[in-house]
């Protein structure tokens, strides 16, 4: 119930904000990186992790000013959020690499200081979206293709053939949880030429609080996204001064 | 200012509103000290919640076993694990929330003293004896079969000419669980006869060793220019180790690699965590001193019997043949268990499931499920035979096998 609330108070909050000055509507395209890691309990499966990897990220971007210092943005973000999942010791040859495309909405406030051309801003807000595809690239043991010749084995996959795969996965409609939420803070400087046209880098973190799965087992081990996504942006100036 | 404060503390507390991994969670596979039913009961449930493979098909409701059994086992808690009485109780609980379990490799045995209640659990041999065409096993004395088993059968037909006085004959004399081996020539027919039952080849495989001195024999036999059929038997057998399909059947596949059928583990410790399907293959092997170019390619028809008793690697065999294209598969559809296996906690490194073993629970259940080439996963159900011919059990008790007539007579006419 708390976390219902809250956001709304905390959106109430930035509407009681004083508007100064002529708003100003801006409208472009961003692109970037990111960098995900799977925040993921392994109980007892001791030789297993998991390993951040990176992926693109695309992104269609408005924001309106409200005041020369705050400004409410809304972005439209196909991105994805991959994670590699790895075996330590004499199991590291059985390894998966997952690819997870997702789109989000991140909706904020920006708050910027500096000078006219040349200013910082901070972002923060929250997201909604939806997980859209997934593929996963690895390799993992065959069950009876034992290497005859080897009677020394340092890994895994000097005692058994190993299986290459490359495929995409298909939902699980038992398990699966397609819907993405979260939190997302951000921070960047942006510079103004030729007086409607802007240029940004930012680096900023989504914080997911929507579980990749389902409830559907007792005992279930929850798996949240954790994703750093730097941008570089360009957004076209209408309106204001 | 009191507002951007409050509105601070809401972020923080929204940024911390991930659920926790389960914080009770033990680790099955550790020898720790159980001392209450609660307690086995929560190691046995948690441990097939994570590590049993075959959630996907599986028809019985694990949730719900835990709201249903959690609160019984509770109340048992003050007992101890000493008093059989009660532990007959607990036990009873455990056959009953077991029973639908699909995997027919499955077993769950209990250290712990009994009255009349099994301390062992086995859901997949109580749905095969509930089969209508059951019969025990014939490698074992039982008075259903009027103590006749399949060594005596096979001894009576070498000692009558039926095999030809080079067939091979190893420890069916002996009343333990080794591994015996018939290997026959039925010259008459040009039909080589191979029954074994259980997979203990690759282990055994010195020249020396006479179930090594038999896959020679075999893979010569095969070389016969007069061959007209190989029949292979694995009904009664238990399986065994699955790197044996190589040399029991690599001479007969019509390339190299040939695959049979895909096993697919888990990858996560989520119930439908599950990893690729991957292909199960069998590879051609040669004997030391073979010159591979005199091999020639078997296409004379190859023909499994099986029977209710034909379990694990004698169903992946059966499946195996039916998948060559010249072989058939004849006799009952088979027990059911056909993921593969390893010893309890040997499997879960790799495969991150499998059988579990502490010092009170050890279970047995594979730590694959398998599917056959049509990717019909036939786990509990069992292998269908191409040519259904049930084991007639009068003219058994009388040294007669219908099932060995029927493989012969489908090898002369095809039918």
């Amino acid at each position: 119930m708390k976390s219902k609330i809250l956001p709304i108070l905390f959106l109430l909050g930035l509407m009681m904000i004083p508007v100064t000055g002529q708003a100003q509507l801006k409208v472009g395209v961003s692109g970037g990186a990111t960098c995900n890691f799977l925040d993921a309990s392994t109980l007892y499966y001791s030789n297993r992790y998991y390993a951040e990897r990176t992926g693109y990220a695309l992104g269609a971007v408005a924001q309106y000013g409200v005041t020369d210092w705050f400004a409410l943005g809304a972005e439209a973000q196909f991105l994805q959020k991959n994670y590699g999942v790895r075996r330590a010791g004499y199991y590291a040859p059985i390894y998966e690499d997952v690819n997870n495309s997702f789109v989000n909405v991140p909706v904020y406030a920006q708050f910027s200081f500096g000078g006219k051309r040349l200013r910082g801003f901070v972002n923060v807000g929250g997201y909604v979206g939806g997980w859209l595809n997934s593929h996963r690239k690895g390799s993992t043991t065959t069950t009876n293709d034992k290497i005859l010749e080897s009677l020394i084995f340092d890994s895994i996959g000097e005692q058994y053939v190993m299986y290459d795969f490359d495929e995409k996965v298909a939902f699980d409609a038992r398990r699966d949880n397609r819907f993405d939420a979260g939190l997302m803070a951000g921070a960047g400087i942006r510079y103004t030429f030729f007086r409607f046209m802007e240029l940004y880098a930012e680096c900023r973190y989504y914080h997911g609080l929507t579980d990749l799965q389902k409830n559907y087992m007792i005992g279930q081990v929850p798996r949240y996204n954790s994703t750093l996504n730097l941008n570089l942006g360009l957004v076209f100036l209408f309106g204001g001064k | 200012m009191k507002k951007y404060i409050l509105i601070l503390i809401a972020v923080l507390s929204l940024v911390s509103c991930r659920k926790d991994a389960p914080v009770d969670w033990n680790n099955p596979l550790d020898n720790i000290d159980l001392y209450t039913w609660d307690q086995v009961f929560e190691s046995y449930w948690q441990g097939l919640n994570y590590n049993y493979a075959f959630w996907d098909i599986d028809p019985t409701d694990w949730n719900q076993v835990y709201r249903e059994y959690k609160p019984k086992f509770e109340q048992l808690d003050e007992y101890g694990l000493n008093d059989e009485d009660i532990n007959d109780q607990a036990m009873t609980m455990f056959h009953e929330m077991s029973s639908t379990l699909i995997d027919h490799h499955f077993t769950a045995t209990f250290s712990v003293d009994v009255n009349t209640v099994s301390n062992m659990v086995d859901p997949g041999e109580a749905e095969v004896m509930k089969r209508d065409y059951y019969h025990p096993n014939i490698w074992y004395e039982s008075t259903e079969l009027g103590n006749v088993t399949h060594q005596s059968i096979l001894k009576d037909l070498a000692g009558s000419g039926f095999f030809d006085a080079q067939s091979v004959m190893h420890n069916f004399d002996m009343s333990d669980q080794s591994m015996r081996i018939f290997l026959g020539y039925i010259e008459s027919e040009g039909i080589v006869y191979l029954t074994l039952n259980s997979f203990a080849i690759l282990s055994n495989l010195q020249p020396t060793n006479p179930v090594g001195m038999a896959m020679q024999a075999y893979a010569a036999m095969l070389e016969l220019p007069d061959l007209k059929g190989v029949i292979l038997d694995v009904r009664g057998n238990g399986g065994g180790a699955a790197d044996d399909i190589h040399f029991f059947l690599g001479r007969l596949i019509p390339q190299s690699p040939f695959t049979v059928m895909e096993t697919r583990s888990k990858n996560g410790p989520g119930r439908y965590d599950f990893d690729v399907w991957v292909p199960m293959n069998i590879n051609d092997v040669y004997f030391e001193g073979e010159d591979i170019a005199d091999r020639t390619t078997i296409d004379v028809p190859v023909v499994i019997l099986s029977d209710i008793y034909s379990i694990s690697m004698a169903e992946i065999s059966s499946m195996s043949v039916k998948a060559l294209p010249n072989g058939t598969m004849i006799g009952e559809r088979t027990y059911g268990g056909h993921g593969p296996l390893l010893s309890a906690n040997g499997s879960f490194p790799v495969h991150y499931c499998g059988g579990f073993s502490n010092k009170v629970i050890s279970v047995i259940t594979s730590h694959s499920m398998s599917r056959n080439l049509d990717g019909e996963i036939l786990e509990g159900i069992g292998v269908t035979p191409d040519i259904e011919c049930l084991l007639d059990v009068e003219r058994w008790k009388n040294g007669e096998d219908n099932q060995l007539e029927r493989a012969v007579q489908f090898i002369k006419t095809g039918e």
